[in-house]
């Protein structure tokens, strides 16, 4: 008997009708025990409400039971900036959320995707109000160290005096040595640097560490520029510890060749 | 999909992808010749002769790029070898980049 033939490549424009709206978006969960809505708020205007149980309430918008699909790189952006407005000002309101990534869709069961939440909310309850628990009051900085790259190369060379012996062998008269010292030199200089900003890297890793309730390293990027970025950290903050943060960034601000960009707050996205 | 492809594009594609080539082998050879610099197995004049012959080779792969005007797909050619590495290496050891890459082009079903 021949299966009914599938389609494999649906978009978020196929969606039939009825069941156009059947799943739920979510967006964070926070500690509240009342349904309501916030208005058209979401994710292309869709209305976001409260689904309330047990003392959590999830932010959801009526979805098609589809992933949120883009070639276009600026729709894309608009809708997860859309996310992170209805996380941020959920965050604003409520004090402490726990943001869920774009595209988390919870699909319905018999009884409808409200109450699928709402099954969720009940089997993860104590995990999802022990994390809640955990984030309460905190917020996520962003703080981004970078230093000039010739900063780098001097205190490299500094520490690794043997180099200047391949400096005077690269300049040797004869062609050939020349050009393989000078590849050498190269290659060791380029060893010597990134050893040098690996332990600059886990100095400054330790004095930001010490000032947050928690981090988590991110990959550093390409700083252009003359610049190499040292460390991209994001830091889970409680208020009382903030100040302490902003100390020790204004301290690295202050040495030689660095440079500091923190930013936030924003929800703690890093730390769920 | 139609390929829509002109002879001069066509060329210089594939001139791009043959110097590429040179270019990667060049550089193998020129890392093996240091590495076996660094463990002492080369005498002085060892050296002299591999540093003469990498470094005419350089100059005669720079000269071909100048002469062709491939200079830019060479690049583009490396580069997006690069990139597929960097991504195939980093998707094996950080397999939560994935997530990130999908998140950032506003795709994926978490």
């Amino acid at each position: 008997m021949a299966t009914p033939s599938v389609s494999t490549t649906l978009h978020y424009n196929d969606v039939p009708q009825a069941d156009a709206l059947a799943a739920d978006y979510v967006y964070c969960v926070v500690e509240d025990s009342r349904s309501a809505s916030l208005g058209p708020v979401g994710i292309e205007g869709r209305e976001v409400y409260v689904v309330a149980h047990r003392g959590l309430g999830a932010l959801v918008h009526a979805s098609p039971p589809l992933a949120y699909q883009a070639t276009d790189r600026e729709i894309a952006g608009a809708w997860v900036l859309a996310h992170h407005q209805v996380v941020d000002s959920a965050w604003r309101r409520w004090g402490t959320v726990l943001p869920l990534t774009f595209n988390t869709i919870v699909l319905p069961g018999a009884t409808g995707a409200d109450q699928s939440v709402t099954a969720w909310l009940d089997r993860e309850h104590e995990h999802l109000q022990g994390k809640l628990q955990a984030l309460a009051g905190k917020a996520e900085y962003g703080v981004q160290v970078s230093c000039d790259s010739s900063h780098l190369v001097e205190q490299a060379l500094a520490a690794n005096p043997d180099i200047g012996k391949l400096q005077e062998q690269a300049n040797s008269p004869s062609r050939g040595l020349a050009y393989m010292y000078r590849q050498q030199l190269e290659t060791v200089l380029k060893r010597a640097v990134e050893g040098q900003a690996l332990r600059e890297s886990a100095q400054l890793y330790g004095k930001l560490r010490a000032c947050a309730d928690d981090t988590r390293l991110e990959k550093t990027k390409a700083a252009g520029d003359g610049q190499t970025m040292l460390l991209n950290l994001s830091c889970l903050v409680s208020p009382e510890r903030l100040a302490g943060l902003e100390m020790a960034v204004q301290g690295l601000r202050g040495m030689a060749g660095l440079s500091v960009r923190m930013v936030g707050p924003f929800p703690p996205y890093s730390f769920c | 999909m139609i390929l829509d492809l002109s002879e001069q594009d066509l060329k210089s594609g594939v001139l791009g992808l043959v110097v590429a080539l040179v270019e990667i082998i060049e550089e193998a050879l020129r890392l093996q010749a240091l590495r076996r610099m660094e463990a002492g197995s080369l005498s002085l004049a060892e050296i002299e002769r591999l540093g003469q012959a990498l470094s005419e080779l350089e100059g005669a792969i720079e000269r071909l790029k100048a002469e062709t005007g491939s200079t830019e797909s060479v690049k583009a050619v490396r580069d997006s070898l690069d990139k597929a590495v960097a991504d195939a290496v980093g998707s094996l050891l950080d397999p939560y980049r994935w997530d990130r890459a999908q998140l950032e082009v506003g795709y994926g079903n978490s």
